[in-house]
């Protein structure tokens, strides 16, 4: 249904043969990176080849002796009490990148340009791993699917996210596409297997309601979908005077006495993703990225 | 859950006054939309770091898509293009009359009051 809905014309969209042209461009300046963050990923994504004891079986190496008195209990009927060595199967994830479509991406072209080009590296590297599909999603005043997970990406698709991009919307609602996105991810999830859901939001990072939002994570986070936010900074891009870490927000704070006192806090310190990125130049992405994964999955582990 | 944070948009501060010139450029402040005249000032005096608080007056620069504002005190561009801030408007209502949305970043440009301090109380 979504791919009626975007047929309508667009004026500030690119036509179709430019954003194609576009996309390659984009493609080939990545490509090296692509293939580095293809194997750093790899490496966090993938399971250990290490196997491990484990399982209720009829016969095989050694006994679970957590299976024992059940055993005895059950007059030796409750039989499966061996473990083997088995190979971890491998695992299932899905990937979703959310890009911002909002006006104020639009501020610099170098902004532009690392939005397309962070597409263009990730759906790349993913593409060489070979085993997890991808999503892509576009936000501003909506959230809108761009490209499903049950659709293969390939050059076409990305040519065709393109041209679906105007960088004119006049809202950022963050809070509005986490809440899509964990709806989507929550349909994908119905299958049953172990399923790792990662959402790479991509955006100049500015965007309201931070309370509102922290809860949103959080929520995510107990559904085991992990947020991932790249920070585009588009100011230190564009100037190299300042960035989004100069920025602050100017707030009002009740006292006791219900008086309200302004105080100006960095923008970045009520941030509400708790793994974010900022990244100045699109060489900075595969390190960055992994080490926010590698260190994601490892508080997951932690926590099954 | 805490209030509703209000709306902001992002705003960089600059003024061609020598005696209101800070040390290092002012960094972008995201400010509440709801904020007029006298709530910009309060902003402007606490990143100035003024010892007594200076009555201040605001021109906003309009900004167009593209062109983030770096430049807007260059001499040609600068007045033609600025609009004093009136007195009981807020910066949303700057906004709406522009047609703007608080995805732009405004230049605002600060001024001392050419009011006197009574007469200003009052907005
Ligand atoms: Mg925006």
């Amino acid at each position: 249904e979504e791919d009626i809905e975007d047929l309508s014309i667009d004026e500030s969209a690119m036509s179709l043969s430019e954003s194609r042209d576009k996309w390659k461009t984009y493609q080939s300046s990545v490509a090296d990176l692509a293939t580095t963050l293809c194997e750093q990923l790899r490496l966090i994504l993938e399971p250990t080849l290490a196997t491990k004891m484990r399982g209720d079986f009829k016969t095989g190496k050694r006994l679970n002796m957590k299976r024992i008195i059940p055993y005895i209990a059950s007059s030796f009927k409750k039989d499966k009490i061996w473990m083997r060595r088995t190979k971890p199967s491998k695992r299932q994830y899905q990937i979703m990148i959310s890009v911002d479509d909002s006006k104020s991406m639009n501020e610099s072209p170098q902004c532009v340009e690392l939005a397309f080009q962070s597409i263009a590296l990730i759906s790349k590297a993913l593409t060489q791993l070979e085993s997890g599909q991808l999503a892509v999603m576009k936000f501003g005043q909506d959230a809108q699917l761009v490209h499903p997970f049950e659709k293969t990406f390939s050059d076409e698709s990305g040519g065709e996210l393109v041209s679906k991009f105007s960088f004119a919307q006049d809202q950022t609602n963050v809070q509005k596409l986490v809440q899509n996105s964990i709806d989507i991810f929550q349909q994908q999830k119905l299958g049953g297997a172990e399923l790792w859901q990662l959402q790479i939001i991509i955006s100049d990072g500015i965007c309201e309601n931070h309370e509102v939002l922290r809860q949103l994570v959080r929520h995510a986070r107990e559904l085991k979908i992990m947020l991932v936010f790249v920070v585009i900074d588009a100011l230190a891009a564009a100037s190299g005077s300042s960035s989004i870490t100069d920025i602050k927000q100017a707030k009002y704070i009740s006292q006791d006495d219900g008086q309200m006192v302004l105080k100006m806090e960095k923008y970045l310190d009520t941030f509400p993703f708790e793994f974010y990125v900022i990244v100045r130049d699109i060489k900075e992405l595969p390190s960055v990225l992994s080490s926010v994964l590698r260190q994601f999955y490892s508080e997951v582990a932690e926590m099954s | 859950m805490t209030n509703q944070e209000s709306q902001s948009v992002k705003v960089v501060f600059v003024t061609r006054d020598e005696t209101l010139q800070p040390e290092a450029p002012l960094p972008p402040v995201m400010v509440p939309t709801s904020l007029k005249r006298l709530g910009l000032s309060e902003i402007v005096n606490q990143l100035l770091d003024t010892e007594t608080p200076v009555p201040l007056d605001f021109l906003i620069v309009k900004a167009t898509a593209g062109d983030g504002g770096a430049s807007i005190l260059d001499e040609e561009s600068a007045s033609s293009s600025s609009v004093l801030l009136r007195p009981g408007a807020s910066l949303e209502s700057f906004l709406a009359d522009n047609g703007l949305s608080s995805e732009v970043s405004l230049s605002i440009e600060y001024i001392r009051s050419v009011l006197p301090p009574s007469f200003l109380a009052s907005f």
